[in-house]
């Protein structure tokens, strides 16, 4: 087995280069996207939280790989169309229609994490807010973020877990991500041992993140705001 | 129904001791390589390889059975016991035989290049494909050979060959390389119609024909099938199958990859 | 809308083979989550056994089935199940094969999978529930077993019901990846009328309704469960 490793380290290196980037990529831009879907679910304007809320519906509701498949050869069937619109560029790459997916489901749950962390914060900090004479925005800012952003460490942690998972779908649309190597070499060698390496790669990364993880809520502790509804 | 039989066979795995005393044989394939095995309408697998199996199979007077399976794990799903051969077009090659057997070769399967018309590929030697973007489908011999010959060229694998067209289609890739035969299908049908071959017809150096598989320890089912092989051909039925399929003979051997790419 | 006849009934259009491939989907499903919600509970109690290396194999189990990716634990138990089985048989009976059916393989992944997640909604519900109602049970004079049964689980439910319900509506979408190994579920046959017709969009866009469908019917049941395990909660006899 570690023969399979030695002689393979280059593609090792760049199957974890991609499952990293693409994980790391999918979570910061989907937590951006996230923000004004969840800012549409909160919103008293009833069009857009129900566009926001059919968005998170479908996403949530339909598999990762169909949606992924829907990006790559669904929209390569337009290629025409999107040619003359100068977007082709773009979805004609695997990495980057596999990226969109994964940005646009992850901002899907995000926006859940999000929305939920925002209406536990108790309707006296905010009122306070408004009394000391803070805008909208500073008092997302100043007093409804920081107080969120603590207790929704726990489940951005978790989502950054699940999306870690979700990348090894990309290796079915051609990139060659962890799972992707593991593939390639087990249709050289048929030998089982691949899997348990990329197996492995995947329990590390996910080891990291999760001490990681640790780290950071520890010292967010003073963020845990305690009182209740 | 699937469900029953689901739950029946996970309370009791299915056991079967020897296939080669059966009445049946089961005969693995892939489903997704026209003319060779594909799908119809109802949902049957069809082509040249089932065509060949059933002539085996009524020569060695048993009854075939056929199941379908992903490429990428066909050779283990064969060593599983699942089916009891692979006709699937599957190129003989040593790498191969260190896991299964094969039989004596059936016909002889050689790779081009397809591209799109007018879309700047002008020739299929590795110093006209430098830069360009080759797609084609995993775990097969045409990898090894861009692996080997190609290095300047970005190579891409799909799970299915036709997943490779559809993107050869859209521009994704800038040429497929994959049999001869399987494309040829396809630039005669409308979805083709993009597309034209360039260069000419190579097998890989390791490429010792396609062969049917059997497991190694599977020594009678071997003998039956390449007896069986032997007759048809002697007795025209081959003939018959393969004129329905092709007008050309497929027996052939073409050039080897480093005949033509070195 | 002439592509809406591609689903049509028969051999002119795909709609049969759709619906087949929604059947497959379904008993997927269907036969995994029982075997789950059974482990799910065995490996929660495992967690809180005395016996420390009950406690590490199942936290171990756990980390494993919760960190790796689905489909990479849909391909390993394939193979390697299938291999573990013939050189076990082999040693008693060298002549025998037996062949475990691509749909058991999957059942059994998706399976160990799912109970990895439902450990962890069991532990919590059963947190949430609180030492207190044991302890109370147990002055009562009620055994381990009856205490577990008729107290402590009634009230688990209350708290195990949404959580299990996401995990359905999961393992409804994660089904789909027993298509990468051959099994000929909805998205499998999906891509064989895409391969013979090339109208990826229609047919990916159809399997997307179909799972949102399946996703509202089970919302619709479970709400249903959740307002009947609430309900004797509420309010006395």
């Amino acid at each position: 087995m570690l023969s399979h490793i030695t002689d393979n380290i280059d593609l090792w290196a760049e199957g974890l280069k991609n499952t990293v980037s693409l994980t790391l990529l999918g979570v910061i831009f989907g937590f951006f996207v996230a923000l004004p879907i969840a800012a549409a679910r909160l919103s008293k304007s009833n069009i857009l939280s129900r566009i926001a809320y059919a968005y998170v519906y479908l996403v949530r509701g339909t598999p990762l790989l169909v949606q992924i498949f829907l990006l790559y050869y669904g929209l390569g069937q337009f290629h025409n169309e999107l040619k003359s619109i100068g977007l082709w560029w773009f979805f004609r790459d695997a990495f980057n229609c596999g990226l969109t997916a994964f940005v646009l489901n992850s901002a899907a749950y995000q926006a859940e994490i999000l929305r939920g962390g925002i209406l536990a914060v108790p309707k006296g900090a905010i009122e306070a807010g408004s009394a000391l004479g803070l805008t909208k925005l500073q008092i997302f800012r100043k007093i409804i973020l920081p107080i969120t952003l603590g207790r929704m460490l726990p489940a951005f942690g978790n989502e950054f877990v699940l999306l870690l998972k979700a990348s090894a779908l990309i290796s079915i649309i051609t990139v060659r991500d962890v799972m992707g190597q593991a593939r390639f070499l087990y249709a050289q060698n048929f030998d089982l041992s691949v899997y348990y390496i990329a197996a492995l790669n995947y329990l590390i990364i996910v080891l990291l993140i999760e001490a990681l993880w640790r780290k950071l809520e520890g010292r967010n502790v003073w963020l845990h705001y305690a009182g209740g509804h | 129904m699937k469900n029953l039989s689901g739950l029946a066979v996970i309370l009791a795995a299915t056991l079967a001791t020897g296939a080669i005393a059966q009445d049946t044989v089961r005969m693995g394939t892939e489903g997704y390589y026209p003319p060779f095995n594909y799908f119809d309408a109802a949902g049957e697998v069809i082509g040249f390889d089932v065509d060949i199996g059933n002539a085996l199979c009524a020569e060695m007077n048993v009854t075939c059975e056929w199941v379908t399976t992903d490429w990428a794990g066909i050779i283990p799903a064969l060593n599983s016991d699942k089916f009891d051969t692979i006709i699937a077009s599957m190129s003989i090659t040593d790498e191969r035989s260190e896991v299964v057997t094969f039989t004596n070769p059936y016909y002889f399967n050689g790779a081009r290049f397809i591209t799109v018309t007018d879309g700047g590929v002008t020739g299929a030697l590795p110093a006209d494909l430098e830069g360009k973007i080759i797609g084609t489908q995993e775990s097969t011999l045409e990898v090894e050979v861009l692996q080997q010959f190609f290095p300047d060229s970005e190579m891409r694998l799909y799970p299915k060959l036709d997943d490779a067209l559809l993107d050869l289609e859209t521009g994704r890739l800038d040429v497929v390389y994959a049999s001869q035969f399987v494309l040829g299908a396809w630039l005669d049908k409308e979805d083709g119609a993009c597309c034209e071959f360039v260069g000419e017809t190579s097998r890989s150096d390791g490429n010792q024909g396609t062969g049917i598989a059997v497991r190694q320890d599977d020594a009678e089912l071997l003998a039956n099938l390449n007896a069986a092989l032997a007759a048809i051909i002697a007795n025209g039925t081959y003939e018959e199958i393969r004129s329905k399929y092709f007008e050309f003979d497929v027996m052939t051997e073409p050039k080897t990859a480093s005949e033509l790419f070195q | 809308m002439e592509l809406l006849s591609l689903l049509a009934y028969g051999d002119t259009g795909w709609g049969d083979e759709l619906l087949r491939g929604l059947g497959v989907t379904l008993a997927l499903a269907f036969t995994t989550a029982p075997f789950a919600l059974l482990l799910s509970f065995l490996i929660a109690w495992g967690k809180a056994s005395k016996n420390p290396v009950t406690r590490v194999f199942s936290n171990g189990y756990t980390t494993i089935f919760r960190s790796l990716p689905e489909l990479l634990t849909l391909i390993i138990i394939y193979y390697q199940l299938q291999l573990v089985i013939n050189y076990a048989i082999h040693l008693v009976l060298p002549d025998a094969n037996i062949s475990i059916n691509a749909f058991a393989a999957g059942v059994l992944a998706l399976t160990l999978v799912f109970s990895a997640l439902g450990s962890e909604v069991v532990r919590s519900a059963h947190q949430a529930v609180g030492k207190g109602q044991a302890e109370a049970a147990a002055a009562l004079g009620l055994t381990r077993r009856q205490s577990f049964f008729k107290i402590v689980l009634p009230q688990m439910w209350r708290h195990c019901v949404p959580a299990f319900g996401n995990l359905w509506l999961i393992l409804l979408k994660d089904t789909a990846l027993v298509s990468i190994i051959a099994i000929s579920d909805l998205v499998r046959y999906a891509n064989m009328a895409i391969a013979t017709t090339k109208e990826p969009f229609f047919f990916y866009s159809v399997l997307a309704v179909i799972f949102i469908v399946l996703a509202f019917l089970s919302s619709l049941v479970q709400s249903h469960i959740e307002r009947r395990t609430s309900a004797n909660l509420q309010g006395g006899r």
